[in-house]
């Protein structure tokens, strides 16, 4: 049977959709947050070792997962011979899904605050206003408007949809935090920050700083057994995935870089410490730094919009999982599935962004299934499928050819980084 | 003793340094690849 699968325009459309997907809230707000709570630069050592270590090469594998499959992470694991492939599926499958009813309601936030610096009330009490944004009603309304503008990208496909909007909200994304970044550091003051953000105290570096760092470098690149397997599964056999790997880590990487750049001068500029946990950093303390500035308007514009073109390119990602899979499950076409699931999200999603309680135990299941799903990857390429086939197969791209060494790490050691990382994060 | 302003901008260039550089190479093996080998219709059909 001829069965044409979507396929990105090159590379680089993988690489965008992939940016896209990898920076999120991970990278904008998390990333600055746990620096903060984990003594500054000391972080930023085992976060580049971790990077460099196994984030492109979970890439590497996540996305040859994908493309030697043919298939989302719903039909990969059957095609590559695992044991009850099409049942484990499911898991992967559709656990976005999950994860789309909770995110629509950050995203929602993010949109929100684009206009929040015309509220007097976002000025004089953020942490109050924050209350009306992250309850009620209008919590509601801006996850389904966050859901709306994921859903109408996503119906569109990869190339005419996900691909071209990536590559756009990602080069604005891009530009942003570079202004954002360089205003920060010309303000007056801002060497304490900077001094605190790159310049490690040893002393800081301890067990718990590195493991936090490696969930981080895990989470942020969206190494979840999903998104990176089903954006993979749209290239063609010929495709260079060692470069697009490469390319994905360093630009999500740079991101999450720029984001503290634009963060730590100007908090510690005006003496806000840059340790706040949860969403304060991000929602309130950001109000009480840029109050103090000159041009506060549109710096805090600025920097929501660059936070929600991050959640709403991750979302597209996270969308795009279930799609898939209810186009292999059902053979429905992408134009009937992607409305109807973007209609059950949202149905799902209104009472969840109303009430933090259900938004709470949303949070929990999607940590708790997260090391099962990344998992997949690496069991369903190395130990179900042929380890070294599909070492071959990784080497038939025109990049850089991967040694015999890399299906020793695919085999055992990522795998055994997964358990480590994920646990610490769940015990944690 | 706290690092001078100096060792605090070469510090800022090495880390930008460290993520922009591998980024850059991978970006422009794939704009290499991509000029040398257009894919035909026939690739785009599993």
């Amino acid at each position: 049977m001829s069965n044409v699968r979507e396929r990105w325009s090159s590379e680089l459309g993988l690489v965008a959709g992939a940016i896209g997907s990898a920076v999120g809230l991970g990278n904008i707000w998390l990333f600055p947050m746990l620096v903060g709570q984990n003594g500054g630069a000391a972080f930023l050592i085992p976060y580049f070792i971790f990077t460099f270590s196994f984030v492109w090469t979970g890439l590497v594998i996540e996305f040859n997962t994908g493309r030697i499959a043919q298939q989302g992470p719903a039909g990969a694991y059957e095609e590559l011979g695992m044991p009850f492939g099409k049942y484990i599926g499911l898991i992967p499958g559709f656990r976005p899904l999950v994860v789309l009813i909770f995110y629509a309601s950050i995203a929602g936030w993010t949109l929100r605050y684009i206009g929040a610096p015309a509220n007097e009330q976002f000025w004089a009490e953020p942490g109050a206003f924050f209350g009306t944004v992250n309850s009620g009603l209008q919590s509601a309304v801006f996850a389904v408007l966050a859901l709306a503008i994921i859903g109408s990208i996503v119906y569109f496909g990869i190339e005419k949809g996900i691909e071209p909007a990536t590559k756009l909200m990602i080069g604005l994304l891009f530009i942003l935090l570079v202004l954002l970044g360089i205003r920060s550091v010309l303000l007056p003051g801002s060497l304490e920050g900077l001094r605190f953000y790159l310049v490690p105290d040893f002393s800081k570096l301890t067990t718990r700083v590195v493991l936090n760092a490696m969930a981080q470098a895990f989470f942020t690149a969206s190494l979840a057994g999903a998104p990176m397997i089903v954006y993979g599964s749209y290239l063609s056999e010929k495709a260079d995935t060692v470069s697009a790997a490469i390319t994905t880590t360093f630009g999500n990487a740079t991101i999450a870089l720029l984001s503290g750049f634009a963060i730590f001068p100007a908090a510690l500029a005006v003496g806000v410490e840059p340790n706040a946990s949860g969403p304060g950093l991000l929602f309130i303390s950001l109000p009480a730094i840029a109050q103090q500035l000159p041009g506060s308007t549109l710096i805090v514009t600025g920097f929501f919009l660059a936070a929600a073109l991050a959640a709403i390119s991750t979302g597209l990602s996270i969308l795009e999982v279930p799609v898939d899979s209810l186009k292999y499950h059902f053979g429905l076409p992408r134009k009937v599935v992607t409305p109807i699931l973007v209609l059950i999200v949202a149905v799902v999603a209104i009472p969840t962004a109303m009430s933090s309680e259900l938004f709470d135990t949303l949070t929990t299941i999607v940590l708790y299934t997260g090391p099962l799903a990344a998992l997949l990857a690496p069991l369903g390429l190395f130990w179900a499928y042929d380890g070294r086939q599909a070492l071959e197969q990784i080497n038939e791209g025109p990049g850089t050819e991967l040694g015999d060494w890399f299906f020793y790490w695919g085999k055992y050691i990522y795998p055994a980084g997964i358990l480590a990382a994920y646990a610490w994060d769940v015990l944690g | 003793m706290a690092a001078s302003t100096t060792q605090v901008i070469l510090t800022a260039v090495g880390v930008l340094t460290i993520t922009v550089v591998p980024f850059v190479w991978g970006l422009y093996r794939m704009v290499k690849h991509t000029r040398e080998h257009e894919p035909g219709e026939d690739e785009r059909v599993m």
